[in-house]
């Protein structure tokens, strides 16, 4: 695997609510993308996980920890100097029904960033490239269309357009297929998947562990701003260890009928990152918990094969 | 006789300058009492139009024919005034989002007796009775009748949503993307119950989502809908083993299976306006074993078992 271009360490995110003090969003979440890559974070809603991408594009207040690119730390850079990372750091959003601009053509949709990143140089070569890159083939079919006038798989290829313009080296995509008809997920997914085998680092942030389990090379299951487990995808779905991360797959529904073992469905509610339990963040909803779990808090480490490691002592 | 039959059921919708939208063009279902069928199409296939037009639900821009059977009678013949008496006693919906409908400045419980006082099944004590039971039915303590709708989690709500539907024991269930914008521990929790009551209450349960999957898991049969149309109708296991319409097969073709090796494929282009007449098949410009007469000509409604049925001229599965 080649040098990381993104890496996250230790990083912290708090947000501050109310008298109650500050909600730890993210709490000492590590994780790296090399360029060529697909990393997949994982987790119900409130987890952090795309508050953990918003901070790497330095969206989020960092309490603590690093972020890298390419090896130089951009934690506190000021937003000048982060002007040049942010071009090379793409988001991608995802509701393509919001995203666009409803009274901007596909043309000016793709030329906004380079303006405003101040790319004066071959525009509309730039802008035609993009569009071809994401799929809208011949650019000329799609440059005077409103997003009104196209299908939401087209629309999200737009977006895509948009953030590849600005020839990024690394795109984070925040649910990008998830407002999208089944029938036009495997296209932009697939686009995705041509992308990073162009070269890009993808960070995709997901709650579909088929998407993730299809597309991502490396797998991070995220639970209640922290990562739980996380190693090369077929030992994170063939192999689960964290028990959290058992009991997810097992409720992910089947196409075939005749495929769906036995939901382990947990009790409760999806957590509150406002009110985070002691020990072992996971014990309260359990099925294996012990004595030690109400007050050990477990750290991240090799469990099964190289790479994959989970955060419980009986992983 | 089925709890639930739906025959040969049209809606158009008018359009301003005299033009109409045909929603749902002729689709017919049928379910016996415990089952469970999943409708399933992509966003605009009429789905939710069909369900709502069994409610009798739908706007008054909306033309509706066909025939609604409760248990052999015809409810939709006489309009509102044969809908009426049936309306929430005998077919209840849970609408999509309906965890998000509830009036916040009134408690959950008072909205799920409003149904029980409307329907003169109970009042008073009798009401707050009914629904501390109908709460535990779905798993929420009947002590929380008194909490207002933001002391629930959306898990919860859905739970009370479903518990309002079911607030006249009626026979036939529809329910509306139940489980989207619902993490997938709760979505399972919620599959889980919807499951349970149909077994034990024999409810009929139409579960209309654009989730195939999910039909998979939870539904005993499902009809596949397309452009307003059902393409193929049969239990869950024949439509993944032995498709009948490419439509069906293509779908699956396009869902990732968390431990499926299979190459997954989008299906090209898009559904057609259904502002216009369709002529011949309206998945032929995206199927990919189209041939001859799918251009031109409506295809015939084919079966290879009973109760498995699909409209497309291909012989011998798709």
């Amino acid at each position: 695997m080649s040098e990381p271009l993104l890496e996250i360490e230790d990083l912290v995110v708090g947000y501050r609510q109310g008298r109650k003090g500050v909600v730890q969003a993210v709490d000492g979440v590590s994780l790296a993308v090399a360029a060529g890559a697909m990393v997949a974070l994982v987790g119900e809603s409130g987890c952090g996980k795309t508050t953990t991408a918003q901070a790497a594009m330095r969206m989020a207040p960092i309490a603590s920890g690093r972020i890298r690119y390419r090896g130089a730390d951009i934690t506190a850079l000021g937003s000048r100097a982060l002007r040049p990372i942010r071009r090379e750091l793409q988001l991608i959003f995802q509701d393509p029904y919001e995203s666009l601009d409803p009274r901007f053509r596909v043309r000016d949709t793709v030329l906004e960033p380079l303006q405003i990143h101040g790319i004066a140089d071959d525009r509309e070569g730039r802008m035609r490239r993009a569009l071809e890159r994401a799929g809208l083939t011949p650019p000329e079919l799609y440059l005077d269309r409103y997003p009104h006038e196209l299908s939401g798989g087209q629309r999200q290829r737009v977006s895509i357009a948009a953030a590849l313009a600005l020839e990024p080296t690394m795109l984070l995509a925040d649910e990008p297929v998830s407002m999208l008809d089944v029938s036009v997920r495997a296209g932009i997914l697939g686009l995705l998947d041509d992308l990073r085998r162009d070269g890009l680092g993808v960070l995709m942030i997901t709650h579909d562990l088929s998407t993730a389990a299809r597309y991502a090379d490396r797998i991070c299951v995220m639970y209640l701003g922290r990562i739980v487990e996380e190693g090369p995808t077929a030992e994170v779905i063939g192999d689960p260890r964290h028990p959290y991360t058992q009991a997810l797959l097992s409720v992910v529904p089947r196409p075939d009928p005749d495929d769906a073992g036995e939901p382990r469905i947990l009790r409760g509610e999806t957590p509150n990152p406002a009110d985070v339990p002691t020990g072992c963040r996971f014990h309260p909803r359990c099925p294996v918990a012990q004595d030690r779990c109400r007050t050990d808090d477990p750290v991240l480490a090799p469990a099964g094969a190289a790479g994959h490691r989970a955060a419980c002592p009986y992983a | 006789m089925s709890a639930l039959a739906v025959e040969d059921l049209h809606v158009w919708f008018d359009l301003p300058g005299g033009r109409e939208l045909h929603a749902v063009q002729g689709i017919d279902l049928a379910l016996e009492p415990g089952e469970r069928l999943g409708l399933v199409g992509e966003s605009g296939c009429g789905k939710t139009t069909a369900i709502l037009a069994m409610m009798g639900l739908l706007p008054p821009s909306a033309s509706v024919a066909g025939r609604v059977l409760l248990a052999g009678g015809d409810i939709l013949a006489g309009g509102d005034r044969t809908m009426r008496p049936h309306r929430w006693t005998d077919i209840a919906m849970v609408f999509q989002g309906a965890m998000n409908a509830f009036d916040p400045v009134r408690t959950v419980g008072d909205q799920i007796a409003e149904p029980l006082e409307r329907a003169g099944l109970a009042a008073g004590r009798a009401a707050r009775t009914r629904t501390a039971e109908l709460l535990e039915l779905v798993g929420i303590s009947g002590e929380r009748q008194d909490r207002y709708p933001h002391e629930f989690s959306g898990g919860m709500r859905q739970r009370a949503a479903i518990a309002m539907a079911l607030a006249c024991e009626p026979k036939v269930l529809l329910a509306d993307e139940p489980t989207t914008a619902l993490d997938v521990m709760v979505q399972a929790q919620i599959l889980e119950l919807l499951v349970r009551l149909t077994d034990e209450l024999g409810l009929a349960m139409v579960l209309v989502t654009h989730d195939l999957p999910l039909v998979s898991q939870a539904c005993t049969h499902a009809a596949v809908m397309y452009a307003g149309r059902i393409a193929e109708t049969g239990t869950t296991r024949e439509l993944h083993h032995a498709p009948l319409h490419p439509y069906t097969r293509m779908l699956f073709e396009a869902t990732p299976d968390l431990r499926g090796t299979d190459a997954v494929r989008s299906i090209p282009g898009a559904p057609p306006r259904l502002d216009e007449p369709t002529v011949g098949c309206p998945f032929q410009p995206r199927c990919d074993r189209a041939f001859g007469p799918c251009a031109t000509t409506r295809p015939p409604r084919r079966t290879t078992e009973p109760g498995h049925l699909t409209h497309c001229h291909l012989e011998g599965g798709a």
